[in-house]
């Protein structure tokens, strides 16, 4: 299964271009013009991981990425922030963020990154499945 | 710089003489008040000691003399009443009796004896009058009304100061006679002299006809005025009198039922000359004070002035130092707001520019891929464009001072940055109403500059308007005294009121982080007061925002930072 990776900036072209070097490199992408956007669009289609610019009218980054963090722990987030906003981002890591880029980035090094997101929560998947297993595998010897 | 160094030396040097002058006024002003009271309330009561001193005097006095007249009239009485007329006109009766008196010093001059006709009868003293008529005197039928009679002083027929005493004695029915006596003038006048106190007192007396009964003993000093007459007969009067200066006091006090001033005099110099003495210690005392109290108040304005001075000096320092760091801040945060304005179009260029790359190294040459490389390329140019913008509206902000004035027509203008505002892609629910007012006079300023302003307030609007979905702005020219009026109306939201205040400052923005760096406004209030013009907003309670330029006829501001072309 492809990684699902959704894009998050008020920055129509940015996204517009991003989301289409991401397809090439054999992401699914979708995309989101702003912070609740991004949250309407997660729950239709869940991402595996989601790719969020700091700063942004109306509902700015480290809000949208509390609140997705609060309605799907196990997604992963990596913040996009420019040089006047490190602390944002710093901010998004203690609030559970797995990385940041800064603004303007190589896209492979953001797939590379996206990547790795991904695998972590897929390990984590993993951990969360056995653990259950493990407890329905107690509860029945019990 | 100097002008205003001098300025300020100047309001140094008025402040200090205000505060000198000021503090020893009221510093001094009491001394003199103090002194005055005191001086008045002694000068009082030295005329109230001396007042009651004179009156003493003369009373006592008025009351020796009163007893001195009584006395003379009680003898003549009681000489007339134990003789009869045949008994005294026997001859050496009368020399016996007044070599008598003359024993006893009763003051008695000469006796005489005179009968109802007038006939002196008999008479003994010094002159030879026996047989002198006085039918025809005044006196003889007042002392026949009467009883008694008191001459005034004068030198009758022996041209001698003297003063007549008569008294009346009846024998028989009708018959009457009088016994009449000389008083010497010198007795009486050593009765008044009693009542010359000191080298400078004197004592007078006076008749109604303010001849001298007993005269001065400085009768230059004064002439009795009439007044001296509408003195009350019951009371003793103390007047103070200008002579030479000298404080002199007058009682004045009726004798003689009335007929007789007698008047006292005082010289009281010595009593009021402490406190000539007193006003003059008093007076150098207030010099003293004045050159001391004058010393210390300059030497410590001048000190105080100093220091006040220093901190104002140090005040100044800081203030500039404040206003660098201010500076400082703002530079830092104007580059923070460019960098973040200049990242996003270069994030598009640099995401468009890898597509491009991404795309041309597929290689496949599709008539598709042409057109997305097209397109890559097309944003390219336009946030390059973008970048552009900004860089030079960075560059509006360091330019600011350079105009260039010419006859502008305002209403091109406005046309302009309204088309310029659509253009710039805001506004697309956005009425623009334009009510320019025709035959607008030309005004002396920089249209590319007034250009920029109303491009950005329409900006502003457009913004503003866009933020709830569209609405109306009207924008209008008019004529004004001395200039024109441009004024740019929104129907939107309005501006809140706690950003009233600051929206002219720079880097003061409500826009969200990232799309105003806080410069235009303040740009804008820049470049229109540079022209000369104002600029400010309204706030119609209805809601919405009012932009208002006005522009005089004659450009160029008070700064004069203006070049002409």
């Amino acid at each position: 299964m492809k990684p699902r990776v959704l894009v998050v900036d008020d920055e129509e072209k940015f996204v517009d271009y991003l989301r289409k070097r991401l397809e090439l490199r054999d992401f699914e992408v979708t995309t989101a013009a702003s912070g609740e956007a991004a949250l309407s669009e997660l729950a239709q289609h869940p991402a595996d991981v989601v790719v969020l610019d700091v700063l942004m009218p109306g509902m700015d980054g480290i809000a949208t990425l509390r609140e997705i963090k609060q309605r799907s722990p196990l997604t992963e987030v990596i913040m996009l922030t420019g040089h006047a906003s490190v602390e944002s981002a710093i901010e998004g890591m203690k609030l559970g963020a797995y990385d940041y880029l800064m603004k303007p980035c190589e896209v492979d090094d953001l797939a590379d990154r996206i990547r790795k997101a991904r695998r972590r929560k897929v390990e984590q998947e993993e951990r969360l499945r056995q653990a259950r297993t493990r407890e329905m595998a107690a509860r029945r010897d019990f | 710089m100097s002008g205003a160094g001098g300025r300020a030396s100047a309001y140094w040097a008025a402040l200090r003489q205000k505060i000198i002058i000021l503090t020893v006024l009221v510093a001094l002003i009491p001394v003199p008040l103090v002194a005055g009271t005191f001086v008045r309330y002694y000068n009082t009561y030295i005329r109230g000691a001396v007042a009651r001193e004179l009156t003493a005097v003369a009373l006592g006095r008025k009351e020796a003399i009163e007893v001195f007249l009584r006395e003379r009239i009680m003898l003549l009485r009681t000489l007339a009443a134990s003789h009869t007329r045949a008994g005294l006109s026997a001859p050496g009766e009368l020399g016996r009796l007044l070599d008598l008196l003359r024993a006893q010093q009763a003051g008695l001059s000469d006796l005489g004896v005179i009968d109802a006709s007038g006939r002196q009868v008999a008479y003994s003293g010094p002159y030879d009058l026996k047989g002198k008529d006085y039918g025809r005197a005044e006196w003889l039928r007042e002392v026949a009304a009467k009883g008694v009679w008191v001459s005034d002083l004068s030198l009758g027929h022996r041209r001698v100061p003297h003063m007549v005493i008569a008294v009346r004695r009846d024998e028989g029915k009708k018959d009457f006679w009088v016994l009449r006596a000389t008083i010497d003038a010198a007795t009486f006048d050593r009765l008044v002299a009693g009542a010359r106190l000191g080298e400078a007192g004197d004592a007078f007396v006076l008749n109604r006809a303010l001849q001298y009964q007993v005269a001065p003993r400085f009768p230059a000093r004064a002439a009795p005025s009439p007044a001296l007459l509408k003195s009350p007969l019951a009371t003793t009067t103390v007047t103070e009198i200008d002579a030479r200066h000298d404080k002199v006091f007058q009682a004045a006090t009726w004798l003689n039922n009335g007929r007789w001033l007698l008047v006292v005099r005082e010289d009281s110099s010595a009593e009021f000359f402490s406190l000539g003495s007193a006003k003059r210690w008093a007076a150098g005392a207030f010099v003293f004070a004045l050159v001391a109290v004058s010393a210390t108040v300059i030497l410590m304005t001048g000190r105080l002035m100093g220091r006040l001075q220093a901190r104002e000096a140090e005040l100044e320092g800081m203030c500039d130092r404040l206003a660098q760091t201010t500076r400082l801040a703002a530079l830092g945060k104007l580059a923070a707001g460019v960098a973040h304005e200049i990242n996003n179009p270069l994030a598009v260029i640099g995401e468009s520019a890898g597509w491009m790359k991404e795309l041309l190294e597929k290689g496949e040459g599709s008539g598709e891929q042409r057109r997305e490389l097209i397109r890559a390329a097309e944003d390219i140019g336009a946030q390059v464009h973008r970048c552009r913008d900004i860089t030079a509206q960075l560059l509006g902000f360091a330019r600011q001072s350079e105009s260039r004035l010419a006859p502008t027509d305002l209403n091109a203008v406005v046309r302009d940055a309204v088309e310029l505002a659509h253009k710039g892609g805001g506004g697309q629910d956005v009425r623009v109403e334009e009510e320019l007012s025709a035959g607008l006079p030309e005004v002396e300023s920089d249209a590319a500059q007034l250009r920029q302003v109303f491009l950005n307030i329409l900006d502003n609007a457009f913004y503003a308007l866009g933020q709830r979905g569209g609405g109306t702005v009207v924008v209008a020219t008019s004529r004004e005294e001395g200039g024109v009026l441009v004024s740019i109306a929104d129907d939107g939201p309005g501006i809140p009121r706690e950003a009233r205040e600051r929206l002219f400052d720079p880097f003061f923005t409500t826009k969200p982080v990232g799309q105003g760096t806080g410069l235009g406004l303040s740009i804008c209030y820049g470049i229109v007061t540079k022209l000369g013009g104002r600029l400010w907003a309204e706030h119609p309670p209805q809601g919405g925002a009012v932009f208002k330029v006005f522009l005089p006829a004659q450009g160029g501001g008070p700064e004069g930072n203006v070049a002409k072309q």
